[in-house]
């Protein structure tokens, strides 16, 4: 196993930049998510780590050994892709022993190891199928065992629950998890689902534009997203935001109304600053924010509501099962403590 | 259930029978030529019979076999054609399966290039390049041989199969060939453990179809093969023309389906690679 490293990583494609100056450090042993927009250049660096497009600029290492220049079979990594990428003419058995084969391990070995792989992911009994007999969960699976055969250093997963629908995604996510944690061998996992993300990660690499916006722990930037592109990223429904000005030494919205600065942080009078409030971080109170509710819909657990507060609208959600109707007036105060405060210039975080 | 979704019911019952109904004519008619062809080659005399009494074998006889065996050549004609065709076969594909590849794997431009080429050579119709060839293979010294029959066959096949080959490569996803790279593969095995398998099915319903090509040619033969070189489709004409040629329509019928046997045995007995679907599976699905 090893950790990896990704160096001042840049990548340009004829004349556009898609990865301008990336770094990561991944411990050995760790899962990390790699998380954004659609076309943010996730695919890209994970390709790059996997060796099938070369760095623009930068290095990367795997344990600590650089391997810019080294083909993806020596870099001792394995990829899922998106799609599986299994042989349609091979069957599972051969799907996952190829690598060994390529590699010429006796026969013997191969049908040992190919054996424990299947035993690990439950495909004992599809070994002699082929791909196409199978389920998409069931070729997901093929496609991790044909990773695990190998005993890679580092597994690279692009996006591979995407093509599975709602149900199997969640139990796959599990399993996923769960194989590294028998495991212990660093991954790097490409999403754009910020629920995965959360839910899978060791550490979070939210990624726009070809940047690095903030890596870290997930509740760490659940609880302190470091600008307002993590703040509006991470989080659903997605954190509320409001202008707000720094005046008589409270924050006052653009209708008049006004919050608090919280403790232990203090802002000079007169300053813009922009106000994030998560859904979820709200409660109903006799004073504070007053607001119009427009939408309500419960979910069962959760009680999801739609206002408009100072001139914008806004979504707040409630454990509680209050009964709230349409055009109905209601006030609402941040837990405390959870406020989040950006730069409306700079775009980062101020408290 | 009401009288609308009956009525509508009926009505696609309706349109099925029509179709089969149509299917069966087709059918029909699609059968016959080949039909009356063996029933002419094996009856004793053949023309002026009506059809029902060739299908009901009033005189019937394998004479016309024998006669088509012995007097006309027939190994000879056939030595050629096996050999011109399934060496046509050999060489399209090992020649074509590579390049079509190479093809598929070069970006842009080349490939546009290359592939406007290949498919520039399809929009000549071949009997123009009958004399051209004739001219040119008298010069070479390569008239009435079989070379020459085989090469001029080639200038056929080769842009065919190039351009049907590259768009069956075209179809192997990107990401199956990354799996392959990440699995250990050299380029080598990229194209003969991942790649080609994946199109195998094609290729083979590729080949099936260069060698009937091939096998059916007439005009080429015709202006090429001079004396040492004939195939079967010319060696049929021997029993054309002559004072009486009505009583040779037997023979001719006996010979046109010794000619038409292989192809139809060897289309039979590869019919389940021409229809096949290798890739289903490949990707998502
Ligand atoms: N081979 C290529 N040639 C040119 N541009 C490319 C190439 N591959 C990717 N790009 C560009 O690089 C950018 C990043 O692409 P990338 O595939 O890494 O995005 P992504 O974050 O994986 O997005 P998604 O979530 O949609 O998969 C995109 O703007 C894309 O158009
Ligand atoms: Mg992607």
């Amino acid at each position: 196993m090893a950790g990896v490293s990704i160096r001042n990583v840049e990548k340009t494609f004829g004349e556009t930049q898609v990865i301008h100056g990336i770094n990561v450090e991944i411990a050995d042993g760790a899962f990390v998510v790699l998380v954004g927009p659609s076309g943010c250049g996730k695919s890209t660096l994970l390709r790059i780590i996997a060796g099938l497009e070369d760095v623009t600029g930068g290095q990367i290492l795997i344990g600590g050994t650089e391997v810019n220049d080294m083909a993806p079979k020596d870099r001792d990594i394995a990829m899922v892709f998106q799609n599986y990428g299994l042989y349609p003419h091979m069957t599972v058995a051969q799907n996952m022993g190829f690598a060994l084969k390529l590699a010429r391990a006796e026969t013997a070995d191969i049908a040992l190891r190919v054996g424990r792989a299947a035993e690990i992911l439950n495909l004992t009994p599809l070994l002699d199928r082929f791909p196409r007999q199978l389920s998409g969960g069931q070729r997901q699976r093929v496609a991790m065992g044909r990773a695990i055969v190998r005993n890679p250093q580092v597994f690279l997963f692009d996006e591979p629950l995407s093509n599975l629908d709602a149900k199997l995604r969640v139990q796959m996510r599990a399993e996923i998890k769960e194989l590294h944690q028998r495991l212990k061998v660093t991954t790097v996992y490409v999403t754009h689902d910020q629920i995965e993300a959360m839910t899978m990660a060791d550490m979070i690499v939210v990624m726009h534009d070809g940047v690095v916006k903030q890596a870290g722990a997930p509740l760490e930037l659940y609880d302190r997203p470091s600008n307002l592109f993590v703040a509006g990223f991470i989080g659903s429904p997605s954190m509320n935001f409001f202008a707000a000005t720094v005046t008589d030494g409270a924050l006052r919205l653009a209708d008049g109304q006004s919050l608090q600065v919280p403790e232990g942080t203090s802002l000079a009078e007169g300053l813009q600053v922009i106000v994030g409030l998560r859904p979820e971080e709200l409660v109903l109170s006799d004073h504070g924010l007053r607001a119009e509710v427009t939408l309500v819909e419960p979910t069962g657990a959760e009680l999801h509501v739609g206002a408009r507060l100072a001139g914008q609208q806004m979504t707040a959600v409630f454990r509680e099962r209050h009964s709230l109707k349409h055009g109905q007036a209601i006030a609402m105060t941040p837990l405390p403590g959870r406020m989040h405060l950006f730069d409306p210039t700079t775009q980062t975080r101020l408290n | 259930m009401t009288n609308r979704m009956m009525s509508a019911r009926l009505r696609k019952r309706g349109a099925v029978w029509i179709i089969h109904a149509l299917l069966a004519i087709w059918l029909v008619i699609s059968l016959l030529p080949p039909v009356m062809l063996i029933a002419a080659s094996l009856n004793r005399t053949a023309l002026f019979r009506s059809p029902m009494d060739l299908l009901t074998f009033r005189d019937f006889t394998l004479e016309n076999f024998t006669q088509a065996f012995t007097r006309g050549d027939f190994w000879f004609f056939f030595t050629n054609s096996v050999i011109i065709s399934a060496s046509a076969v050999v060489i399209t594909l090992v020649v074509c399966v590579p390049l079509a590849y190479g093809l598929t794997k070069i970006s842009g431009r080349a490939r546009a290039a290359v592939s406007f080429g290949v498919l520039a050579m399809r929009f000549i119709p071949y009997v123009v390049l009958a004399l051209p060839l004739f001219l040119i293979f008298v010069n070479l010294g390569l008239s009435g041989s079989r070379t020459g029959l085989l090469l001029a066959h080639l200038s056929i096949h080769i842009p065919f199969a190039t351009w049907m080959l590259v768009g069956f490569f075209d179809t192997v996803p990107q990401e199956l060939e990354e799996a392959g790279i990440v699995d250990g593969c050299n380029p080598w095995h990229l194209f003969w453990h991942v790649s080609l398998p994946v199109v195998r099915s094609g290729v083979i319903a590729l080949a099936i179809l260069v060698f009937i090509i091939s096998w059916n040619e007439y005009l080429f033969a015709l202006f090429l093969a001079g004396n040492s070189a004939q195939p079967l489709t010319v060696g049929i004409t021997r029993f054309l023309g002559g004072a009486e040629a009505g009583a040779e329509y037997g023979v001719i019928a006996a010979y046109a389906v010794l000619v038409i046997a292989p192809v139809i045995l060897f289309a039979l007995t590869a019919n389940r690679y021409i229809v096949s679907g290798m890739t289903a599976g490949a990707v998502k699905g």
